[in-house]
C-alpha cells in the first residue's frame, strides 16, 4: 500500500514539474498557467502613467500574463549596471542603439514569430532601425525616431517685446524659407548692452549643437561617415566649414548667441533666448517648464546652406528590448508586440511628445497659428525623409555624437581648441572607438 | 566557572567587535578596490558578458587621452583653489568665534554650519542663479558698485574658480567646527605663561596656537585634499564639465566613461590613477607636516 502511494506521489510530482517547465503560458489540464514578467521604464513624468495605462490594457487582453512594472530615476545608470550584472528585467525601455548589447549577448533578437525582418522594415522608418540592426537581425523595436535638431522654437512674447511679429509666411509654410531670413530675424532679437549679451536671438550652443554640426557637414555636401563602414573622418573640408559656421554664430560681430551666454534650452526656459534651434521634444519640455500659457511657435528649420536639403540627425530613440536571459521570452515578446502596435504607439508618443518610429501612425491635428506639442510632432513628420543615420556602424552613435564630437566641439566654440585640433581629435577618438568595438569578441 | 566564562568573553569580545567591521569593510571597500584594480587591466564594457585582459593598454590610452589630461589638470587646480582657502578661512572663523563669549558663539556656530547640512544640489542650483552673467545677483551688485561684469561659470577662465568658491563656502562651515573644538582644548595656562613672557597676540598665535593645533591642521589638510579631489555635485549641477571642458574633473570623467559610455575597464584605469595621485599627495603632505616646529 505504502509502495503504491509512493508511486502515485512520484507520478503526480513528475506531472506537476512537466506542466510547470518550459516557457510561459503553457497549459495544465486546459487551464493556462499565469506568468509574471518584469518591465522597466524611466521615472520622469509622464512615462510611468502612460506605461501603467498600457499595462492595464495588456493585462486585460492577456489575463494569464502579469506585468510587474518598475521605474527608476537614474534610469541609464540603473540599466547599464543591470546589464553588467545580468539583473535586467524581462522587458525594458532602452534609449538609443542596441548593437553593443546585441553583440555582447545581453538582448534578444526579435523572433520571426513576433515580427519578421521584412515586416519590421516595412513598418518602421529606416533611420529608427539602423542602430538596432546587428548581424542581420533587429534587437528590439523602436518607439520613437529621435530627431536632432530639425526645428525652431520661438518665444512670441520676446518677439513682440522687440516690436516685431513672426512673419506670416513662416506660419503658412511651417518655417522660414531660407537661413538668411531666419538669421536676419535672429539678429533683430539679439540684445547686447555694454558688451554683455542680455538676450540671445537664436540659441545655438549647449544642447544638441553636435547634431547641428553633423547636419551642417551633410548640407555642405560632405560626409564624415565612411562608405566601407570602418572609420569616421571629420578632417574633411565640409566639417571645417561647418565648424566655422557655428563659430560665427557664437563669436564675433555677427553672433546671435554669445558663447558664454546661458545654453539654448535653459536660456529659452529662462526666457532670455528668443528663438532656439530645437527638436520636437523641446515643445513638451518647454511647456513643462514654462507652463501651458506660454505664447510660442514651433517651426521646421530651413536648410543652413542654400540649395541643400535640410538634413539632420535621426536615429532610433526610446525602444523596447527583451533581455537575452529572460526566462519568459514568449510572454515578453507578446508584451512588446502589444506595446508597439499602431494604436499604442500613437498613444505613447502622443503622450510623451515623441515622433513615432512607425510610418503608419496618424499625424496629430494641430492649430498652425500657435506652438504646441501636436504641431511639433506633426510638422516634424513632414521632414522625416531628410533624417540621416549618424553612423550606426560605429556601434555607439551616442558615444560618437554626445561624447566624442561634443567634448571637442564645445571647447572649440569656447576658443580653447582650434578648429583643426578639434576636428583631428574627433577623427582620432572616433576611429579608436570603432576599432575597439570591431576588435571586441 | 563564572571567571572562566568571563575570560572567554574578555578574549572573544574584541573579535566580536572587529570581525563584523572587517567583514563590512572587506565586502564594501577592500573587495571593490581590488576589483577596481583588476578591471583596469581588462577591456570590460557593461554591455558585454566577457572581457579580455589588455595589460596596460587602458593606461597607455589614458596618457594619450586629451580629456583625461584636462580632467587631471582641472582636479589639481581645483584642489589648489579649495584646500588652502578652506584651511585659512576655517581657522580664521574658528579664531574669531573663539574670542566670543558662549552666547554669541553658540548663535554664530550654527549659522556658519548651516551650509554643511544643506543639500549640495540645492546649494549648486542657487549659486548657478547667483553666478548668472546676465541676471545673477553678483553681477547686479557689481553693476551697482560700478565694477565690470563677470562671466563666472559661463567663462572657461572663471568657471573652475567660481565652483571652488561654492565648495569653500560650504566646507568652511564644517572645518571651522573642528578647529573650534581644537582651540577649546588648548590649556589656558599656556597663553598665561606666554603673556607673562611678554609675547604679543601674533606671537601667542604663532608659538602657542599653531603648534597646539598642528594635529588638527594636518587632519583638515589631508581630509580636505581628499574631499576636493572627489568634487562632483556642484560641477554636475552648475556646468556639467563645461564651458567646453573647463570644469571636467576626474570624478565627472569617470562617470562619463564608466556609466554613460559603459567602458568600465577604462574608467577603472582613470580611478586607479586618481587613487595613486591622491595617495601620493596625501603621503607628501603627511611627510612635510611631520617635521618638528
Amino acid at each position: 500500500m505504502k509502495k503504491l502511494l509512493s508511486i502515485i506521489l512520484v507520478v503526480l510530482l513528475a506531472t506537476t514539474f512537466a506542466c510547470g517547465g518550459g516557457d510561459d503560458t503553457s497549459t495544465s489540464g486546459g487551464k493556462e498557467k499565469k506568468v509574471t514578467i518584469t518591465y522597466w521604464a524611466q521615472a520622469s513624468m509622464p512615462y510611468p502613467l502612460v506605461n501603467e495605462k498600457l499595462i492595464e490594457e495588456f493585462e486585460a487582453a492577456y489575463p494569464n500574463i502579469k506585468v510587474e512594472f518598475e521605474t527608476f530615476p537614474e534610469y541609464r545608470t540603473k540599466t547599464n549596471t543591470a546589464f553588467s550584472t545580468n539583473t535586467t528585467p524581462d522587458v525594458l525601455q532602452l534609449y538609443g542603439g542596441t548593437m553593443n548589447h546585441a553583440k555582447g549577448g545581453k538582448v534578444a533578437a526579435v523572433p520571426e514569430s513576433i515580427m519578421s525582418k521584412a515586416e519590421i522594415e516595412s513598418i518602421y522608418y529606416p533611420a529608427s532601425l539602423a542602430n538596432r540592426l546587428y548581424d542581420g537581425a533587429y534587437y528590439g523595436l523602436p518607439i520613437e525616431i529621435n530627431m536632432e535638431a530639425p526645428g525652431l522654437i520661438v518665444n512670441n512674447e520676446l518677439v513682440q517685446a522687440q516690436g516685431l511679429e513672426i512673419p506670416s509666411a513662416w506660419i503658412e509654410n511651417n518655417g522660414p524659407a531660407t537661413w538668411d531670413e531666419l538669421y536676419e530675424f535672429a539678429r533683430k532679437l539679439t540684445i547686447i548692452e555694454g558688451g554683455v549679451m542680455k538676450q540671445a536671438g537664436l540659441g545655438v550652443h549647449t544642447g544638441t549643437e553636435s547634431a547641428t554640426f553633423l547636419s551642417l557637414i551633410w548640407q555642405y555636401g560632405g560626409d564624415y561617415r565612411d562608405p566601407t563602414n570602418m572609420k569616421v573622418d571629420f578632417t574633411i573640408p565640409e566639417a571645417k566649414q561647418a565648424a566655422e559656421f557655428l563659430l560665427s554664430l557664437v563669436d564675433g560681430d555677427g553672433l546671435v548667441h554669445d558663447k558664454s551666454f546661458v545654453g539654448r534650452l535653459d536660456g529659452f526656459n529662462q526666457t532670455v533666448v528668443a528663438m532656439s534651434i530645437a527638436a520636437p521634444w523641446y515643445a513638451p519640455a518647454v511647456e513643462d517648464s514654462l507652463g501651458g500659457d506660454l505664447d510660442y511657435q514651433y517651426f521646421n528649420l530651413p536648410p543652413y546652406v542654400d540649395g541643400s536639403d535640410p538634413y539632420y540627425v535621426a536615429e532610433g530613440g526610446w525602444g523596447y528590448v527583451v533581455s537575452a536571459n529572460s526566462k519568459q521570452q514568449e510572454s515578453a515578446w507578446k508584451f512588446v508586440k502589444f506595446m508597439s502596435d499602431k494604436a499604442n504607439t500613437e498613444y505613447f508618443t502622443g503622450a510623451v511628445g515623441a515622433v513615432p518610429a512607425r510610418k503608419d501612425t496618424d499625424v496629430p491635428d494641430y492649430d498652425p497659428s500657435k506652438g504646441s506639442v501636436e504641431k511639433a510632432l506633426a510638422i516634424s513628420q513632414e521632414v522625416v525623409e531628410f533624417g540621416r543615420d549618424p553612423g550606426a556602424y560605429t556601434m555607439d552613435t551616442s558615444q560618437l555624437i554626445w561624447t566624442i564630437v561634443r567634448q571637442n566641439l564645445r571647447p572649440m566654440m569656447q576658443g580653447d581648441l582650434t578648429v583643426d585640433e578639434a576636428l583631428t581629435n574627433m577623427t582620432n577618438q572616433g576611429n579608436k572607438m570603432i576599432q575597439d568595438y570591431l576588435n571586441r569578441e | 566557572m563564572a571567571k572562566k566564562i568571563g575570560n572567554v568573553y574578555d578574549k572573544s569580545f574584541p573579535w566580536l567587535i572587529v570581525v563584523p567591521t572587517l567583514l563590512f569593510l572587506g565586502v564594501f571597500m577592500y573587495y571593490p578596490i581590488f576589483e577596481l584594480f583588476r578591471q583596469s587591466f581588462f577591456d570590460t564594457h557593461l554591455a558585454y558578458n566577457t572581457s579580455s585582459f589588455v595589460g596596460l593598454n587602458n593606461y597607455k590610452d589614458l596618457f594619450q587621452d586629451g580629456i583625461f589630461k584636462i580632467a587631471l589638470k582641472n582636479s589639481v587646480v581645483i584642489v589648489l583653489y579649495i584646500v588652502p582657502a578652506t584651511l585659512v578661512l576655517a581657522l580664521f572663523v574658528a579664531l574669531l568665534l573663539n574670542t566670543l563669549t558662549t552666547v554669541p558663539r553658540e548663535i554664530f556656530t550654527p549659522i556658519y554650519f548651516l551650509p554643511v547640512v544643506t543639500s549640495m544640489v540645492a546649494i549648486s542650483v542657487v549659486w548657478k542663479w547667483i553666478y548668472d552673467p546676465s541676471f545673477g545677483l553678483l553681477n547686479y551688485i557689481f553693476s551697482r558698485l560700478g565694477l565690470p561684469q563677470m562671466k563666472f561659470i559661463s567663462s572657461g577662465e572663471q568657471a573652475l574658480g567660481s565652483i571652488a568658491v561654492v565648495q569653500i563656502w560650504r566646507d568652511v562651515g564644517f572645518y571651522f567646527v573642528i578647529f573650534l573644538a581644537a582651540l577649546k582644548s588648548i590649556p589656558r595656562v599656556l597663553y598665561e605663561a606666554a603673556e607673562i613672557d611678554g609675547t604679543n597676540a601674533f606671537q601667542r598665535f604663532r608659538y602657542v596656537t599653531v603648534p597646539m593645533l598642528r594635529p588638527t591642521i594636518i587632519f583638515v589638510l589631508i581630509v580636505s585634499t581628499m574631499a576636493a579631489f572627489k568634487i562632483f555635485t556642484p560641477i554636475q549641477v552648475m556646468t556639467d564639465g563645461g564651458p567646453g571642458n573647463a570644469t571636467t574633473v576626474l570624478v565627472l570623467y569617470i562617470i562619463q566613461t564608466g556609466i554613460e559610455n559603459m567602458m568600465i575597464g577604462y574608467a577603472s584605469a582613470v580611478s586607479v590613477v586618481m587613487f595613486f595621485f591622491v595617495m601620493i599627495i596625501t603621503a607628501v603632505q603627511w611627510i612635510f607636516t611631520q617635521r618638528k616646529v
